[in-house]
């Protein structure tokens, strides 16, 4: 009989077991990824090259869904607002969760409270908070043209201009996201050093110094985070102008998720809408490599 | 007293499971004949009227169980019949399938062509008024769809605020709708803002929205056109021309709203003279309408030159037959038991909705109902000049292509009617070339 060393072989069964039991445990990952990422992945990869409505087979298409995507001045325009939202909407985000979050991290009356109350659209379902934004910008009877009526100002059609729909779908967006934002600011500026503060202070800092010298250039890894991830939301803005607009007035609320969303439920052309897909997958993945660059070049 | 509650929930269980035990063997006993499940809309009078047939034919069936189910949530009736077809889910009968996607159902083989069932054809053919009959048939010459009800489109006017606003007659034509408009439409308080318009219609940008507005209102003007020809575009005319210039008009001078009210403003907030709608409005008007709400329906106001009956959109359904269906001739003997004399007496007393049935006010079935709801006879009498939608797959995409541009001329001015036609036309030429002359 071969002689077999003991300790070699209690080394290899347990690197077995442990291999065996890491492909079990990571099994359930894997089986997930494989049905709702993978497989809708490689399915939308062969829709674009074909015609499908669903309920009918499959139909070569060859390169027409290109052909369409590129003379389709809805798909462009469907990038270009989505592109004005983010310019509009990520500058405020940033702006706004970073004053709240400074003003949250100051030894201020019921801040827990705040903090909480900040948070809590985040949580709220898309869906509601929109509905109930719908009313806020109703031009007729809405609270904020009602409010506008006492400073004798004009009433503005939030959402029924082709102007103020976009902007005013960015505003609310703010609002329902800002308090995620807050945190990871808040996060951000506890870790400042309090010495620089009182450092700055003995040389007669104000707030407002102490605010643009110090904590704006310390928590500057947390800006581009910030910037990264609403960028990201911006690109996949669909609840609001879904409930709030439906896309218009004059398709200028129209997002690429929105006009994906249409394209595959409201006319069932699920190849030309994988193929909006991949476009807007390929636009955004350019942002993300650009702001990557940039994130490195801070580093 | 610990043993007894033990017991007694004991005792419950046992109970729960035999109940259950002999729930199983009368389904079992059941699925020994033809089992046939039906897909109702969700809405609570259409779900009380099939609940009522469906019980009565499995009184009357015992070889044919028919299993009721609302059809299932989703944003769109189409969406929902559409992925319950892809995914092999759907029904053996649906009564409520819009008319727009029974091309794309058809077209996929999904539903059942009628002819291909000993006799359904023609039992159709004399139940449904042949001019409305006309506009269920597909492009092959099939019908996949039994016209069941539909829903004439008029004007319901609050006559009360007319009358204030020095206005005594329904309008008739544009001219007569424009002075009325005019009277009515009005700054009450002097604040800038208009606190009374003409007619409530909903500018959102969804072509389903232009069944409402835009598409009653190019029936009427052109007098029961459709928007295609067969795969031809047939809605480049000067009438559509004149329906886009009639509505930018309405809107810039205010008449309409360029956004949608919160809550009801026509019968609870009353801040509108007009809506557009149809006979099931009737039941909810007479719930919520205050004591001094007086009101009437009128027809679709047409050009002054305008001479001929009156037409509108009929907002039809029909009923279809699934081709997964293993029972045809079963599923067949329901439906036609489901849109029998009888069954279209129950669906005008429990829904207020009416059944596309060409006799349908001379039959003295009906006449004690028409007697007790004068209101309905309007509709009934519009029946047969109602025109539904035409057969073509792509068909939504020419309404999306027209509610764009209704968008961009109509609410916002930012064009003129010929061009905004024009490219109405031409992108929906587009669209039918690449996809909707199959």
């Amino acid at each position: 009989m071969k002689y077999v060393d003991p300790a070699t072989r209690s080394v290899g069964g347990l690197a077995k077991q442990e291999a065996h039991a890491g492909r079990v445990l990571i099994a359930p990952y894997i089986i997930f990824f494989l049905i709702f990422s993978a497989y809708p992945l490689i399915f939308s990869l062969i829709l674009v090259f074909h015609h499908w409505s669903i309920v009918g087979p499959l139909e070569w298409a060859g390169l027409d869904n290109f052909a369409e995507l590129i003379s389709d001045e809805l798909f462009w325009k469907s990038i270009v607002n989505t592109l004005f939202f983010i310019a509009i909407h990520v500058p405020l985000q940033v702006v706004v969760a970073l004053l709240l979050a400074a003003i949250l991290n100051e030894k201020i009356p019921a801040r827990s409270f705040f903090r909480a109350t900040f948070f809590l659209p985040v949580v709220v379902s898309g869906v509601a908070v929109t509905v109930l934004w719908k009313q806020l910008f109703s031009t007729d009877a809405g609270l904020f043209n009602q409010v506008l009526a006492w400073f004798d100002i004009a009433r503005v059609p939030w959402l029924s201009s082709p102007e103020w729909a976009m902007p005013s779908i960015a505003i609310m967006a703010t609002w329902k996201n800002v308090g995620l934002y807050v945190i990871l600011f808040l996060a951000g500026l506890q870790n400042v050093p309090r010495s620089q503060y009182e450092a700055a202070e003995m040389d007669g800092a104000g707030w407002w110094a102490k605010f643009r010298h110090i904590t704006v250039p310390a928590i500057n890894p947390v800006v581009v985070i910030v910037l990264i991830l609403s960028t990201l939301g911006g690109f996949s803005l669909f609840i609001e102008p879904y409930v709030l607009t439906n896309g218009g007035p004059m398709n200028s609320t129209l997002s690429g998720v929105l006009y994906i969303f249409k394209q595959a439920f409201g006319f069932f052309r699920m190849g030309y809408a994988a193929t909006i897909g991949l476009a807007l997958a390929v636009i955004v993945l350019t942002v993300v490599l650009i702001q990557r660059k940039f994130v490195e070049r801070e580093d | 007293m610990v043993r007894q509650r033990a017991i007694a929930v004991s005792t419950c269980l046992i109970l729960a499971s035999i109940g259950l035990v002999l729930l199983s063997c009368t389904r079992s006993q059941e699925s020994d004949g033809v089992q046939l499940l039906l897909w109702s809309s969700t809405n609570p009078p259409e779900m009380e009227h099939a609940r009522a047939l469906v019980t009565e034919w499995n009184l009357a069936h015992p070889d044919t169980f028919v299993t009721l189910q609302p059809i299932p949530e989703g944003r769109s009736g189409e969406e929902v019949l559409i992925i319950a077809a892809a995914g092999g889910t759907a029904p053996d009968i649906c009564t409520n399938i819009p008319p727009i996607i029974a091309p794309l159902l058809a077209d996929a083989g999904s539903l059942l062509p009628l002819d291909s069932i000993n006799g359904a054809r023609q039992a159709i053919e004399a139940r449904v008024p042949e001019e409305v009959l006309a506009t269920f048939i597909d492009n092959d010459g099939l019908l996949y769809q039994i016209p069941w009800k539909g829903n004439p489109i008029l004007i319901q006017y609050n006559t009360t605020m007319l009358h204030d606003a020095g206005v005594d007659s329904l309008p008739q034509t544009w001219s007569e709708f424009a002075i009325a408009a005019d009277k009515v439409t009005v700054d009450l308080d002097g604040d800038g803002a208009i606190d009374r318009r003409m007619t409530l219609f909903n500018p959102i940008s969804e072509w389903r929205q232009r069944l409402f507005d835009f598409y009653p209102f190019f029936i009427a003007s052109t007098g029961g056109e459709t928007l295609l020809n067969g795969t031809e575009v047939n809605f480049d005319r000067l009438e559509t021309e004149r329906v886009f210039r009639f509505f930018q008009n309405g809107f810039e001078r205010n008449w309409f709203s360029r956004s949608l009210p919160v809550g009801d403003p026509f019968v609870v907030g009353e801040k509108f003279a007009s809506r557009i709608t149809g006979p099931w409005n009737i039941a909810y008007t007479e719930r919520f309408k205050g004591d001094n709400f007086e009101y009437e329906y009128g027809p679709i106001p047409v050009p002054d030159d305008y001479v001929g009956p009156k037409f509108t959109f009929g907002d039809p359904k029909s009923i279809g037959i699934f081709s997964t269906t293993d029972h045809p001739d079963a599923a067949w003997a329901f439906v036609d038991f489901y849109t029998s004399r009888s069954a279209d007496l129950r669906l005008l007393e429990i829904t207020s909705q009416l059944p596309l049935r060409r006799d349908l006010l001379s039959d003295s079935l009906y006449t004690e109902f028409f007697s007790q709801n004068p209101r309905m006879v309007q509709f009934a009498e519009q029946i047969p000049n109602t025109r539904g939608f035409d057969q073509n797959p792509v068909l939504q995409e020419v309404f999306d292509a027209i509610a764009m541009q209704f968008d961009a001329v109509c609410v916002h001015s930012r064009r003129t009617p010929e061009e905004g036609v024009e490219k109405a036309a031409n992108r929906s030429r587009t669209i039918l070339r690449l996809r909707g002359n199959k």
